[in-house]
This record gives C-alpha cells, sequence and structure tokens, in this order.
C-alpha cells in the first residue's frame, strides 16, 4: 500500500471519529458553534482527503455532508435529529469504506452501492432552496481562517463587523463598539464599496467593513456585539488555525502529521525489550561487586563496580520511564465509539439511556488500552439488554425515564479500575442460582451452599445466558466468559456487584501496563518471590509470642492497631512450616488497609520490568508476572491484592 | 466639540458627533490639501473618520484616546499612503 494510502487510512478513521463525536454532542448541545465547526471541518478535510484517490463516491457523498453542515453554519438549515442521523450513516459508511481500502486496497462493490441511498437520505439540494446567498458570505469561515493565518499570534476569535448602511442614523458608533472589544489583536478596515467621488459621497451612509482579531474568549467578544448580530459574523478560532480548509488539501495531510510522530508500536517494543535486557545486565553487576569484594585487594574495585551500578540503575531507570511514557494513551481512545453505540443500542431498545464517562484522561499502556474496548463493548450490551429496564417497568419502579450508564476509570497503583454501572434492575441471586442449576453448571446443594457474589461469579461461567429470550445484542452465545477471558488474558481480572432494582456494576481491574517495579524479594523455604515494593509499607520482626490466634487466624499488636498475620506458605499453598521463634512480617496496606505476611527471609531489592503472564501460565491467580533476575533465573512476581483477597 | 480650519490645518477638537461629519466634509471639499489635526481629539463619531477615510487627507496629532492612537491612527496612515501612492 502507497504511504499516501496508508496515511489517509490512519486520518480519515480519526476524523470520521471527531465528526461523529461532535454530531452526537451537536445532538444535545445544538447551539455549540464549535463542535458544528470542527464537524465541518473534519467532513471537509475527509472530502479533501478522498480526492487525491480514485473514491468519486466518498467524495460526492462528503461533498453533500459538507454542504448540509455549511448550510447551518450559514444558519440557512436547522440540523434535527433525521439529519444527524443521516450524516453519522454517511461518516460509518465511509469508516467502512475504510477498512474495505485497508483490508484489500479497494472499496467493495456492495459498499459502494450504497452510497446512493445515503446521499439521498442527505436530502435535497439546500443550495437551490437557499439561492440568493451571498457567495462565500455567511456560511464561509475562510476569511476568519485566512486573517488569522495572516496576522499569526494568539487569536481566539475572529470577527468580521459591516455596520449597515443605515447605522448611524440609529446612532450606532461603530469604532466606538470596536474600541470596547476586549483583547483586539489586529483591526483593519475597508470601505465595503469603492469611495464615490467627493461630490456623491454621503457621509451619513456607512461604507465600513472591518475586521478584527482578537484573544479574548468568544463569549466576551459576542457580548460587545450582541445589539448588531445581524452585522457581525464571529468566529472562534480555536482548532480551526490548525487544519485551514481554505488550504489546498494536500497541506491538511501535512498539517495533520507534523502534529505528532506515529511510530510503528513493533519499534517501540523492540526498544522496550533493550532495556529490559539492559537491566538484567545491569542488575548482574550487583552480584560482580560482591564477587569482587571478597578477592584479594577487591575492595576498591567493587566499591567501583557499585559506584557504576548505580549510575546504570538511575539511567535505565529514565530510559525505561521514557520508553514507557511512548507507549501511554489515554483510556478514553478506547471508549469513542462506545457513545454511539449506547445512542444506537437505546434508539433499538427503546430504552433512553444516557452514558457519562469519567476518567477517561487516565493513561495506561497502549496494548491494555488497545483491548479494552472489546469486553466493554461487551458488558454495555449486556447492560443495556439486561440490565436496564423498560421505560415502563422503570416508571412503575419511580426511576428517571432516561437510564443512565457510568463507565469511570480510576487508577489504583499499578493498576486501572475501568467499572461500568448501570442504574438498572439489578441482579437476582435466585434466579442466577435456579438458571445455573437448570444449567447443570452447579448442583443444588453447591448452588444453596454459594454466598450472594459467588453466585454472581456464575455469570462469568461457560456457556452461561440468563436472558429468558435470546436477543440480537448480547444473547449471542458469547457470554461473560468470553470477557473473563480477555481481560485475563491482559492480566486483569473482572468483579461484578449488584443490588436489585438498583443496579448493577461490574469492574475491570487491569494493570496499567509493563510494571517497572521495585521488588522486594523474599524467601519462603526454598523457594523466591518477588513482591512489588509500593505494597510494603514497612518490614518488622515479631516474636511468636506476641502472635494471638483469632480462630483460624492469626493477629499482633504494632504500635496503635492490631494487624492480621497471614503466611505466605499458605497463601500460595506451600508446605506448612509454621511460625516460629522471632518472625520476619511485611507490612502491606491493601485497600487501605494493613495486613502482616509472614516470609522465611527477605533477600534483596531489585528494580525491574515485570512482564505480565503469558502461555499457560495466563490468568494463574496472585501472580502479577515474571521477572528475569541478573543471573537468569526467572522470578514469579506476586500480586498481593489479589493473592489475599 | 468642533471642527475648523486654522490656517492650513483642519482641527478636530473635544467629542464630536455624527452630525459633524458634513461639516468636516465640506471644509476638506474646500481646501483638498489641508492636513487635519486630531491631537486635541476626544470621542469622535465613526462617520468623521469615515470622511477621513474616503477623502484621506493627512492626518497629524496623538489622540488622548488610547484606542485611537494605537488601532485608528495606523488605519488613517494607510488609507492616506495608499492614496498618495495612485
Amino acid at each position: 500500500m502507497d504511504e499516501l494510502m496508508a496515511q489517509f487510512i490512519v486520518e480519515a478513521r480519526d476524523l470520521v471519529q471527531g465528526a461523529i463525536d461532535d454530531l452526537l454532542a451537536l445532538e444535545t448541545e445544538s447551539l455549540d458553534v464549535a463542535r458544528l465547526d470542527s464537524a465541518f471541518r473534519a467532513v471537509h478535510t475527509l472530502k479533501g482527503s478522498t480526492g487525491l484517490f480514485d473514491l468519486p463516491a466518498l467524495h460526492s457523498a462528503l461533498h453533500k455532508a459538507e454542504d448540509n453542515l455549511g448550510h447551518v453554519r450559514a444558519g440557512t438549515a436547522s440540523l434535527d435529529a433525521p439529519q444527524i442521523d443521516a450524516l453519522i450513516a454517511v461518516l460509518e459508511w465511509i469508516d467502512q469504506c475504510v477498512d474495505d481500502l485497508e483490508g484489500g486496497g479497494v472499496v467493495s462493490l456492495q459498499r459502494l452501492e450504497r452510497a446512493g441511498p445515503l446521499e439521498a437520505a442527505l436530502g435535497v439540494d439546500i443550495e437551490t432552496v437557499a439561492d440568493g446567498l451571498p457567495p462565500g458570505g455567511a456560511g464561509s469561515i475562510a476569511w476568519a481562517l485566512a486573517l488569522a493565518a495572516r496576522i499569526g499570534g494568539t487569536a481566539t476569535v475572529a470577527l468580521r463587523y459591516h455596520p449597515h448602511t443605515e447605522c448611524f442614523f440609529s446612532g450606532d458608533d461603530p469604532i466606538a463598539l470596536l474600541s470596547r472589544m476586549p483583547g483586539l489583536i489586529h483591526l483593519s478596515v475597508e470601505p465595503r464599496a469603492p469611495w464615490p467621488t467627493p461630490d456623491l459621497f454621503d457621509p451619513f451612509r456607512s461604507n465600513l467593513a472591518f475586521e478584527a482579531l482578537s484573544a479574548a474568549p468568544l463569549g466576551d467578544v459576542e457580548a460587545i456585539f450582541r445589539l448588531v448580530p445581524d452585522q457581525v459574523e464571529i468566529v472562534p478560532l480555536g482548532a480551526a488555525a490548525v487544519s485551514p480548509p481554505a488550504k489546498p488539501v494536500a497541506d491538511d495531510t501535512k498539517t495533520v502529521a507534523m502534529r505528532g510522530l506515529r511510530v510503528d508500536p513493533a519499534r517501540i517494543d523492540a526498544l522496550l525489550d533493550l532495556v529490559g535486557e539492559l537491566m538484567t545486565t545491569k542488575n548482574g553487576l550487583a552480584g560482580l561487586a560482591a564477587a569482587t569484594s571478597v578477592l584479594p585487594g577487591g575492595a576498591e574495585i567493587s566499591r567501583s563496580i557499585a559506584v557504576a551500578q548505580k549510575d546504570l540503575d538511575r539511567l535505565t531507570g529514565a530510559l525505561y520511564g521514557g520508553v514507557l511514557q511512548t507507549r501511554m494513551i489515554p483510556v478514553g481512545q478506547a471508549f469513542r465509539r462506545l457513545p454511539r453505540m449506547v445512542r444506537d443500542l437505546s434508539r433499538r431498545l427503546g430504552k433512553p439511556t444516557d452514558l457519562v464517562i469519567e476518567g477517561d484522561t487516565i493513561e495506561a499502556d497502549k496494548s491494555i488500552v488497545d483491548e479494552l474496548f472489546e469486553p466493554l463493548l461487551h458488558l454495555m450490551r449486556n447492560g443495556m439488554d439486561h440490565g436496564i429496564e423498560s421505560a415502563a417497568e422503570r416508571f412503575e419502579a419511580g426511576k428517571p425515564a432516561t437510564a443512565k450508564l457510568a463507565l469511570q476509570v480510576a487508577r489504583e497503583g499499578d493498576h486501572i479500575i475501568v467499572s461500568l454501572s448501570d442504574d438498572g434492575r439489578g441482579i437476582n441471586p435466585e434466579h442466577i442460582r435456579a438458571a445455573a442449576i437448570a444449567k447443570g453448571l452447579v448442583s443444588g446443594d453447591r448452588a444453596a451452599a454459594l454466598d450472594d457474589r459467588e453466585v454472581l461469579d456464575l455469570l462469568f461461567a461457560a456457556g452461561f445466558s440468563t436472558a429468558a429470550n435470546v436477543s440480537d445484542l448480547s444473547g449471542r452465545g458469547v457470554g461473560l466468559d468470553a470477557v473473563r477471558t480477555e481481560v485475563a488474558r491482559l492480566g486483569g481480572t473482572v468483579s461484578i456487584s449488584s443490588r436489585p432494582g438498583l443496579g448493577t456494576t461490574t469492574a475491570l481491574r487491569l494493570p496499567v501496563g509493563f510494571a517497572m517495579t521495585q521488588l522486594l524479594i523474599v524467601s519462603v523455604g526454598a523457594e523466591r518471590y518477588g513482591l512489588p515494593m509500593q505494597a510494603v509499607v514497612e518490614t518488622v520482626r515479631v516474636s511468636h509470642h506476641s502472635v494471638t490466634p483469632i480462630r483460624d487466624n492469626r493477629a499482633f499488636v504494632l504500635r496503635d492497631g492490631t494487624i492480621p498475620l497471614l503466611l505466605l506458605g499458605d497463601l500460595l499453598g506451600l508446605p506448612n512450616t509454621g511460625p516460629s521463634g522471632e518472625m520476619t512480617v511485611l507490612i502491606l496496606a491493601i485497600a487501605e488497609q494493613r495486613v502482616g505476611i509472614i516470609v522465611d527471609a527477605i533477600a534483596e531489592r531489585i528494580e525491574t520490568i515485570t512482564r505480565p503472564l503469558g502461555g499457560l501460565l495466563t490468568g494463574m491467580p496472585g501472580i502479577a508476572g515474571t521477572t528475569v533476575l541478573g543471573n537468569g533465573q526467572v522470578l514469579l512476581v506476586l500480586d498481593m491484592a489479589e493473592l489475599i483477597g | 466639540m468642533s471642527v475648523v480650519l486654522d490656517g492650513k490645518a483642519i482641527a478636530i477638537t473635544g467629542n464630536c458627533g455624527v452630525e459633524e461629519a458634513e461639516a468636516l466634509m465640506s471644509l476638506l471639499q474646500g481646501n483638498p490639501d489641508a492636513s487635519v489635526d486630531v491631537s486635541a481629539a476626544g470621542s469622535v463619531h465613526t462617520a468623521l473618520w469615515q470622511v477621513l477615510m474616503a477623502l484621506s487627507p493627512r492626518v497629524v496629532g496623538h489622540p488622548l484616546d488610547p484606542f485611537i492612537c494605537q488601532w485608528i491612527m495606523p488605519l488613517m496612515r494607510d488609507v492616506h499612503d495608499r492614496n498618495m501612492a495612485t
């Protein structure tokens, strides 16, 4: 595929997405001029880009869409729900065309056949209806962009002010008005028509056209001219200056490409691997320093090696952080298609639903974010299909007619928690119990013995589907088990909680990325494990006399509080040695609670990259990943929260 | 306050309302070579500035109003210079 096409494919997706986001926002905030401009620009740029290739059908549909948006901007057409639908349908079709282009280099024939109906749905040619509009008049913002480009600087608002010919008679004083304009950075004036000869010149008729740029907020500028709205055009510049539609298309693509550097993730991964190896080598220096120190006269060399290791330590740390930063992207990127999915589903199901997204700027490794969409989509469909009630049912229950889906992201140490909550009917554990027994997933006795949380967990069992009638949405034979498998593959966990009648929350706990962690290496019997230092608050020595047994458990008093004690060997299912004499206890802070973990010994501290588990180890509970020690040994890194929880 | 011919120059002084545009125009038409001194100008209506733009005399002086000084005077000089150039 040629480079231009490859770039078009990447950018077209962004532009389609951006335009759809804008249109969805306009559906609720119909007067958002900036959104409208942004949608218009995106469609315009898309149209221009398709012109570079032999894609007449795409070009024509986009041209129509651009026209329609242009008329909306000019105020000669309105943007109603059917129009938004038609525009979004065109954009989604473009998205599919781009998929085709990426897959086989051409748009499929069936796809192209849809162009006609889509274009027709955009409606009659409004241009003929609104004949008489001055060319390049109100709808165009080319003048504003040209002005901003010419003057440059930090302008946020461009203004064109054509006082009415008769305005002096109505008491207007245009220059006095302009003098009140805040943040003025440019002002020019031209006669609207060439000055007549002095004998024909009427000093009481205005023949002036002003252009101005201001660095003040849009609202402040609008406020000044609120009494002469029909004589001014005020254009917020914002991002407009970045891709001026007035410029030739080729320039557009260039501008976009200049904003960032698109790097093949494989190159970054290769770098990351190298950094990992560098660290392993660096860690090996510690052993070398220890070995030299016992040689005759080796103390001096040993110290030098230790100093060199310190430096290397700092540098590799910085290098690693830098490389990782390039892989971090906001989780919101995985959510971009969700609003239109919710909108689409809420229409199809007849369940009006608002999607509220919080924390979408939190960043995580690209490998995690890229994989987040599928499981979320599935959970969302589930929530809307099964969780959220019909409007009638909601009315009966005294709930607002519009249901709420909340997607929240929070950072918790090295993990992100992505939770999706609905305010629907919740899950009745009894139904799940009955269904699980009916499907033969558990025996009646076993089901009765499960507590509610464990019952909800049955939802994740393979082949579980509780919906009485399978809908075309979520009951497609893919159950929540698919979500759990997917999340486990990413090194995460999924949990569900529900309050009958009030709603259901599904939470995904995922690693932020390949974690560069300070590990504490501890030994239990002959085994050695890595424990993330982050969770360790302190280490203490506890005599076994001061341990109080509480039923099956143990606890001891540390300063002001009682701390439960757990044996790491027990948690890992190792042969029980039992505590005796002086014990080494790590005090961990997990979910804001302190817990003591008894280990046999603390070996050393290292800083390393923890790799998520792969292959057969995938999904092994309590293990966060593996790391390679300086001597080549593989160390299992424990996920204490999971191990204890 | 007023638009008066003072020797070779027309002086615009004080605040001038829209109605004085006509007086300014006839003075300029009668004295096409006169320059216009705005150093004592106060708040001057757009109509007068428009007369100056249309007839493009040489406009001199630094009015007290900073907005006029910074934004309008350069426009007057522009118009005048362009007129001279043609």
